[in-house]
């Protein structure tokens, strides 16, 4: 068979993940609910950082915050409902994009007060305008799996879609930043 | 060390996760001093966020945890156009008779439960290799949920005027999902399928084995894979040192791909012959996906409780229709909506162009082929602008309307349909 260069596995393939459980933690989930607590922290310890990631590829490391903290807000609101789906990380992940829209169509800004530069977002310059040009999908696909090295299947449950999609939106946002940027690898 | 892009990327990352950690560091602190404050009043109609004590103390520690940040704290900003922009007026419109909204953002916690919708003998589903390999985990068809969001109904019987019809096409999950194995930690494989796709094969091989990130970016045209003769059949495989990909179509409308790691091509290719079907369940949660214009939801139509139902949210909230009624989301006309038979086909070739006008930022949004017979999209996502659609038919007929503005409370207002 072909052997091509060196590359990366983990699309497609259940690695290491937990048996699916539709919300069968075997705790009482009434809010409020010490259980109900325990529990989610549980959950939004291994949440918050994708999906933080995830938002911040997507929109910014200010507006990120923001609507991290509202879904996650969303998910302890509706506690009961969300640990019984499938994916609750990638629900959450919607619940965002949803804010997000409305959120940037009604130009509302948090109530914080300004600074002129952030201090630690330092970015290559022209990387930072390549990413940018790239569509939404691509950049957040491109820093998930190649910034952040999550596998496929991870990226896929973070943005709630088919490994397919994230494997297309990939290959699509890395042939138009080496087009941006006029690299060959 | 060559400074690929790879490299590029994750120093990037690095930079991006400090800066939003130190953002949400900020953030926390101004809420512990606000948290005293009984009301804050914040231009443009959003209160500060209440942090709840449980929320607050996950976040501050999972973000503090084997972190160390010394970074100075300040904005970024998020685009054009910083400052927000005077109302503009709506144009007022009629909606057409009878106009449902249908909700576009999450107004109701209870996700909707669509009815199950049996399903007709003989639609091939998903397949596996029984014993042939050890160690199956979890199969990712199992919720039936998770795979309703996959598929979708391709043909439905009946007319569905009355009771739920039964569906005997199915479309989606291409190459993804299925059954997964295993055996140990150097060996794992996937079966995977696609049902109701009119792909080729060999470009679903080639999609499968991600070639563009493995190496093949060079290549302007995929490489021919491998082929090879299994029982009668051709089937195509790529190889990247120790994982593989075997591809096949063993039925109409089905494709199949082995994904393996740590498996030897003739190891795979014996597991050709072992593949068996797995059937789908007789009753799925199925709907219709209305295919939507770029950066805008699907319309996703099902039966709930026994009545026709339309969402942009699959999720949520789900709004009973009938034949006839016209869909409004935020405001603006999505389309009217035939009888469910004709949902799965064209209603219309009408070619629309749509443009966003204001100020100096002008965003073709582009032309849709129709399902409904016309769509408006009616929005920018980046900003939010007056917007003017023009409406282009395929018969020469422009229509122009004002469907949308920068205002602090949602538009409510549609478009008038052309006579």
């Amino acid at each position: 068979m072909t052997v091509p260069k060196s590359g990366r596995f983990g699309k497609g393939l259940v690695v290491g993940e937990p048996e699916s459980s539709s919300g069968a933690l075997g705790v009482d989930v009434r809010a409020g609910s010490d259980e109900a607590i325990v529990s989610f922290e549980t959950f939004a310890r291994d949440a918050e950082p994708r999906l933080r990631r995830a938002l911040a590829a997507a929109y910014g490391p200010e507006l990120a915050v923001e609507l991290n903290r509202d879904a996650l807000a969303y998910a302890w609101e509706h506690w009961a409902a969300v640990q019984a789906m499938a994916n609750p990380v990638g629900y959450l992940y919607r619940v965002a994009q949803s804010a997000a829209r409305r959120y940037v169509r009604w130009q509302r800004r948090p109530p914080l007060p300004r600074e002129d530069t952030i201090d630690g977002f330092d970015p290559e310059p022209r990387l930072d305008a390549a990413l940018a040009r790239l569509s939404r999908d691509q950049r957040v696909a491109v820093v998930l799996v190649h910034g952040y090295g999550m596998s496929y299947r991870e990226a896929a449950d973070t943005l709630d879609v088919p490994v397919t999609t994230v494997r297309n939106h990939l290959n699509r946002g890395m042939n138009r930043l080496r087009t941006i940027l006029e690299v060959d690898a | 060390m060559t400074d690929t892009l790879e490299h590029r990327l994750r120093r990037y990352a690095v930079t991006l996760e400090r800066a939003t950690i130190a953002h949400d560091l900020r953030v926390t602190d101004i809420e512990h001093d606000l948290r005293d404050v009984p009301e804050v009043a914040v231009a443009g109609g959003r209160a500060l966020p209440r942090p709840r004590p449980v929320l607050l103390a996950v976040t501050a520690a999972g973000l503090l945890v084997g972190i160390g940040i010394s970074v100075g704290l300040g904005q970024r900003s998020s685009g054009p156009g910083d400052a927000p922009r005077a109302p503009v007026p709506v144009a007022t419109a009629s909606l057409p008779p009878g106009a449902i909204a249908v909700p576009q953002a999450f107004t109701d916690p209870a996700p909707a439960v669509w009815d199950d919708v049996p399903m007709a003998a003989g639609v091939v589903g998903w397949y596996d290799v029984g014993d042939a390999v050890p160690g199956r985990v979890a199969d990712e068809f199992a919720d039936p949920r998770y795979l309703a969001r996959f598929l979708r109904c391709a043909r439905w019987t009946g007319d569905g005027r009355t009771d739920p019809p039964t569906c005997d096409a199915v479309q989606g999950g291409v190459l993804s999902g299925g059954v997964n194995y295993r055996p140990s930690t150097a060996r794992e494989l996937g079966v995977m399928s696609s049902i109701g796709t009119d792909v080729d094969v060999k470009a679903a091989a080639w999609a499968q084995a991600d070639g563009s990130v493995w190496g093949y970016e060079t290549f302007t045209t995929p490489p021919d894979p491998n082929p090879f003769s299994v029982g009668g059949m051709s089937v195509f495989g790529y190889r990247n040192g120790d994982h593989a990909q075997l591809t096949w179509q063993p039925a109409p409308g089905n494709i199949v791909s082995l994904d393996g790691r740590g498996f030897t091509d003739e190891e795979l290719l014996a597991l050709v012959s072992q593949l068996r079907p797995v059937t789908l369940p007789s009753v799925l949660p199925l709907t219709f996906q209305v295919r939507a214009p770029a950066k805008r939801p699907a319309l996703v139509v099902g039966w709930l409780r026994g009545r026709r139902c339309a969402t942009f949210d699959p999720d949520h909230s789900c709004v009973p229709f009938g034949e006839g009624d016209a869909i409004v989301q935020g405001g603006a006309f999505f389309g009217q909506v035939p009888a469910v038979a004709a949902l799965v086909a064209p209603a219309s070739t009408a070619r629309f162009d749509v443009e966003v006008a204001g100020g100096d930022h002008r965003t073709p949004v582009g032309d849709q082929p129709s399902v409904f017979g016309h769509e408006v999209i009616v929005h920018d996502d980046e900003r939010a602008l007056p917007i003017a659609a023009r409406l282009v038919y395929s018969d020469g007929r422009v229509v122009e309307q004002m469907v949308e503005a920068n205002q602090a409370t949602p538009p409510t207002t549609g478009v008038t349909l052309p006579a």
